[in-house]
């Protein structure tokens, strides 16, 4: 639910770490351990979408693996440089102001063993989303693992039910704070199929509001 | 379904008019207006809601195909002024769409009111399409399209004519009458009547009388105010005193009514001018000066 915050944090990237700490309860560090330890090993090449504060792309880093962490917003990386430099990982981690649209243009094909993406397909079209997928299957080494974790809609009416009338306060709030929110996604297991991915694990939430997809190119 | 489609849009138009400050995004991608081939103009539009609806409606009988880009659910104007409709969003919609594969030229037609935003150069160099800016009003595009894409100097003009100053009149006074109605129905009941009278005369009084009230209009480089908290106010502006001299005739008008058409005592005419400055300060409030950004003033009172 209070994925719909990270609007709020996002207009105050100085504070977008601890509030997103904060919201999820601490959910969110553990779900970039968890993506970091099921996605990547030693020596890989990792592709961090939509990588913000840098969190996840330092997760994998200190794993031992050479990530690439893209994102649209200037001042979002500029923290998640500061973080990369406090960390000493700046030999492992790039980062690069890019929007995922670019993807086509900036990379070779199978250039990366891993791609990942926390709480950034939310914020993209259905078009652009299927479009980012297919570039994630491009740009993938044969049987390189995608995961995705993000703020999804629940699969059956009532959960969606329910996920609405809590949801809904927040959204309000949001947007009377920050004129904006977020848009859960929707079949996201079947646009990651679709792209040309086998789906290997799926780890949802208790409403199925929030789910991670861990996904093989093959 | 049709006369449903019909009914549902109606509704939907009247919602967004008196809630036009909020953003009502609709889908983004590929619509097909008609039924267009590999040679049908493409034009791109924003998604906010009215304004897809307007240029469909506008569009209606071309066979086109329209690309609507991600603004945020905010129109074109005030999303490229603001930094919500920017190169991105038309770059992205142009290479996600499909559109590349349903047509064989490379002309794209946005919104002369986006260029604010929008860098043509950078969206042709990332997307191999052309960029023209089209008119400013979507009822100008099929004369446009049939002057084989050019503009006269009406369609290049920003016109601020009476049903687009009812409509800022409307997007203005419909939220400021509606959100204190709880606590006037609750406590103050005998107040609704004149409340709702005094927000609506207001604001169909400025907008409306736009340009024959006595004042001066904001130029659109202005980046200046008023000194402390009245920089915060359009009003306190000394190049727009539209509002503050439309409060002091209906101030006037009151204390006219009050004193000689009825017994007004002077604490509830002080009452009502309080009331109603506090209204004129909530229309006349600089949003975005408030929120830390310095936007041309005249766009924001043109465009809502």
């Amino acid at each position: 639910m209070s994925y719909v915050f990270m609007r709020v944090l996002e207009s105050a990237p100085r504070r977008y770490d601890l509030g997103i700490r904060l919201l999820s309860l601490g959910r969110i560090s553990r779900v970039h351990q968890e993506m970091a330890e099921r996605g990547t090993s030693e020596g890989s090449r990792a592709l961090d979408i939509g990588c913000g504060t840098g969190s996840l792309a330092i997760a994998c880093a200190r794993r031992g693996v050479q990530v690439t962490g893209i994102d649209i917003s200037p001042q979002m990386l500029d923290i998640a440089r500061r973080k990369v430099e406090q960390a000493e990982l700046a030999n492992s981690i790039t980062l690069l102001q890019m929007s995922a649209i670019e993807l086509d243009e900036r990379f070779e094909p199978q250039s990366f063993d891993t791609i990942m993406s926390s709480l950034t397909f939310s914020e993209l079209s259905d078009d652009e989303q299927r479009f980012v997928l297919r570039q994630c299957h491009r740009l993938l080494r044969n049987d390189g693992r995608l995961i995705i974790a993000d703020e999804t809609v629940p699969p059956s009416w009532p959960k969606r039910l329910l996920h609405l009338v809590v949801r809904l306060p927040l959204v309000v709030l949001t947007y009377v704070l920050t004129q904006a929110t977020t848009r859960a996604v929707a079949h996201l297991e079947s646009k990651i199929a679709d792209a040309g991915f086998e789906i290997e694990w799926v780890n949802a939430s208790l409403l199925g509001d929030f789910t991670i997809i861990g996904a093989i190119k093959r | 379904m049709k006369i449903v489609k019909l009914l549902a849009d109606f509704l939907s138009d009247i919602l967004q008019t008196a809630l036009r400050a909020l953003p009502f995004p609709v889908k983004t991608g590929l619509r097909k207006i008609g039924n267009p081939d590999r040679q049908s103009p493409v034009l791109l539009t924003c998604n906010f809601g009215l304004t897809v609806r307007r240029v469909m409606r506008a569009l209606k009988g071309i066979d086109a195909y329209l690309l609507v880009a991600n603004s945020r659910g905010i129109n074109v104007w005030c999303a490229a002024a603001g930094g919500h409709f920017t190169t991105d969003d038309v770059v992205s919609v142009i290479k996600t769409s499909g559109i590349n594969d349903l047509v064989e030229h490379r002309r794209l037609v946005l919104p002369q009111l986006s260029a604010t935003g929008v860098e043509r150069a950078v969206v042709e160099e990332k997307t191999g399409w052309r960029v023209v800016f089209g008119p400013v009003h979507a009822q100008d595009i099929p004369a446009y399209l049939d002057n084989h894409y050019k503009k006269t100097q009406g369609m290049r003009t920003v016109r601020f004519d009476l049903p687009q100053r009812l409509e800022m009149a409307i997007m203005w006074a419909f939220p400021i009458s509606v959100i204190p109605l709880v606590p006037l129905l609750i406590w103050w009941r005998h107040l609704v009547l004149p409340f709702l009278a005094v927000v609506w005369a207001i604001g169909l009084a400025i907008f409306a009388g736009f340009f024959w009230i006595p004042g001066k209009v904001v130029r659109a480089d202005s980046h200046q105010g008023g000194p402390g908290w009245t920089k915060y106010f359009i009003v306190f502006d000394p190049r727009a005193q539209k509002a503050l001299l439309v409060w002091v005739l209906l101030i006037g008008a009151l204390i006219a009514y009050g004193r000689l058409a009825s017994d007004w005592h002077w604490t509830t005419l002080l009452g009502w001018g309080l009331a109603s400055l506090a209204v004129v300060l909530l229309i006349s409030l600089d949003l975005p000066r408030l929120g830390g950004e310095h936007a041309p003033v005249q766009e924001r009172i043109a465009s809502g």
